[in-house]
């Protein structure tokens, strides 16, 4: 089916920001083309735990392990096996993807707080073993470091600028791709599920295949993000508390709840949201000069998602605005006899 | 042979027999109805037989095939779809995508379809779309398709609850208490909807305390008290058993 009128000129909107964003900020303000090309990588992020979440409603408090698996398999590629960097995409999304099946397998046949346990764990393993470094492979904790840039054909992916249009590029796509698996059977059996998993499953819903399916999306999603995340980073150095700390796990929560969990577009504006909030905090702390402002983000995600949990905002908002009366939206004519 | 076929069906709850050494058929094409006081094992015997929950022991034969023990979906997917006592539809979904949900297990598209959006998928999406909207339209509620399921009034929403049950073609539905909470006119609308199933050709079982909608339109009863089957046959020997009268009104002395 088409997209509705309202959902292309977003699109096009969309678009258009991209395009102008490093258009925009040039010179001394090129540092914030950067930041934004961080945002689109979590962004990336966040499109896969909002399907996973948001849609679906299975809750994951440690995706910075398949972030940071897929960071740290392209970049050990890279440098220590010289694999051209492109050729790292496929090894770093499958094997997110394949830890995300592992650690589905068990966990998702029971309900949606053993996932939430269980992924916290592996967030927390997947941290220390990084920083550990028993196999002598990822640097512990002084990382790796000279990760090749990104180069296709002849171009060599090294300014903000071309970063920036690579990374957001490929979240326009992922964002696409994932709004057509919303509309879609698939799309349909995890809202479903989310609402109620005996009901899905007696209209047909194999429950626990549709979750362990998008789970393992999601975790392929972070391992995208950790591959771009590798090659684009500022210095092109990974280490663990960058990648893989479980503060990172809950600012990607943070994301998709601000987002409002369940909205494509609230997923990405959250995670641009999130991304540009330490600079605005840095901002502040200078006006309070001396305070240490990564201190205060922690603090913040929680008061967020406290408050947010609570109060449930958006609902709220909606009731102000009129907007919470019954939607309406027409069947397709087209296929009534 | 029977469409089903239960036997020696049992289940306990901490110490409590829910459904006790039940065995029952149900006859292709009939209407047939479970009966009996609060507390029966009528909901239960529901549960058990669509996969909800797992049975101690026994046997349910559905088309000749032995289907105790699958998971639910695989029962919905073999022809035998079931609905809840308490309607519970994806209430932020539209009507026309919660019955859509119904089509699940007839369509096949996986996620990489789904993404791309290949013409395979378009084509299975117009399919399943064509479908739920005859579902709606069997109902009647297909003026609504469009609207958020949760803005309906309860009486309609047990009708796109029952389509979302048809959408995938089943044989056999099995319906827990669709009257409660419906009117006197709903429920003649009702009563005239389940015989307009069975002139389809589905088998229906039907869980119902409205016993002047029973005696209508049922085949047969099967009457439980605390989990034993008490009585079955036809509604007009069912009427007279001393039995069954005995357990609806309790003991004269």
């Amino acid at each position: 089916m088409t997209p509705k009128r309202s959902e292309r000129i977003k699109y096009a909107v969309f678009a258009v920001l991209i395009i102008a964003a490093p258009l925009i900020f040039t010179g001394r303000q090129s540092y914030y083309v950067s930041m934004l090309a961080l945002a689109g990588i979590y962004a990336i992020v966040a499109l896969g735990l909002n399907l996973l979440m948001g849609y679906a409603g299975q809750i994951s408090l440690g995706h910075a392990a398949f972030f940071s698996i897929g960071a740290y398999t392209t970049a050990i590629l890279s440098t220590r096996l010289g694999w051209q960097p492109l050729a790292g995409v496929v090894p770093a999304v499958a094997v997110a993807g394949f830890a995300a099946f592992v650690i589905g397998l068990p966990t998702l046949k029971l309900k949606e707080h053993y996932l939430a346990m269980a992924t916290l764990g592996v967030g927390l393993i997947t941290y220390s073993l990084i920083k550990a470094d028993p196999g002598g492979i990822t640097g512990g904790v002084t990382g790796i470091i000279n990760i090749p840039p990104l180069a296709i054909g002849g171009f060599t992916f090294d300014s903000d600028a071309s970063q920036f249009y690579l990374i957001w590029a490929v979240a326009f796509l992922i964002f696409a791709l994932s709004s057509n698996i919303i509309d879609s059977r698939i799309g349909r059996a995890l809202m479903a599920i989310h609402k109620s998993e005996v009901s899905a499953s007696v209209l047909g819903v194999n429950v626990f295949s549709c979750k362990l399916q998008v789970f393992v999306l999601s975790g392929m999603y972070a391992g995208l993000g950790g591959f771009l995340y590798a090659h684009c980073s500022p210095m092109y150095y990974l280490n663990p508390d960058d990648v893989s700390h479980f503060v990172l796990s809950i600012k990607l929560l943070t994301m998709v709840v601000i987002g409002g969990m369940g909205s494509m577009w609230g997923a990405l504006l959250g995670a641009v949201g999130l991304s540009i909030l330490p600079e605005v905090l840095r901002m502040l702390g200078s006006l309070l000069h001396g305070v240490n402002t990564t201190d205060i983000e922690m603090a913040l995600y929680g008061l967020i998602l406290a408050v947010i949990m609570i109060a449930s905002p958006r609902q709220r908002l909606k009731k102000l605005l009129g907007l919470d009366k019954p939607r309406r939206v027409e069947p397709p004519k087209n296929l009534e006899k | 042979m029977a469409h089903l076929q239960v036997q020696g069906l049992h289940k306990n709850f901490d110490g409590i027999t829910a459904v006790n050494n039940l065995s029952f058929d149900v006859r292709r094409n009939e209407i047939s109805a479970i009966i009996g006081p609060n507390g029966a094992g009528k909901t239960t015997t529901f549960n058990l037989l669509s996969g909800v929950l797992p049975a101690d022991r026994g046997k349910i034969f559905f088309d000749g095939n032995e289907i105790l023990g699958l998971p639910p979906h695989a029962i919905a997917r073999r022809g035998m779809v079931r609905t809840f006592q308490a309607v519970s539809l994806f209430d932020s979904m539209t009507v026309l995508d919660n019955v859509k949900v119904g089509c699940h297990g007839k369509a096949g598209a996986g996620l990489f379809s789904a993404a791309l959006r290949t013409p395979g998928l378009r084509r299975e999406e117009k399919q399943i779309t064509k479908k739920a909207l005859e579902a709606l339209k069997l109902l009647g509620v297909a003026d609504r398709a469009g609207d958020q399921a949760g803005s309906l009034p309860f009486g309609q929403q047990r009708l796109v609850d029952i389509a979302r049950a048809l959408a995938s073609d089943p044989e056999m539905i099995l319906l827990d208490e669709p009257a409660a909470g419906l009117n006197a006119r709903e429920t003649t609308e009702l009563a005239s909807l389940i015989l307009a199933l069975k002139n389809r050709g589905l088998t229906v079982m039907i869980i119902e305390h409205d016993m002047e909608l029973i005696m209508e339109i049922a085949d047969s009863i099967v009457v439980l008290d605390q989990g034993i089957k008490i009585a079955s046959g036809p509604p007009a020997a069912i009427q007279k058993d001393p039995r069954v009268i005995c357990a609806y009104l309790g003991d004269e002395d």
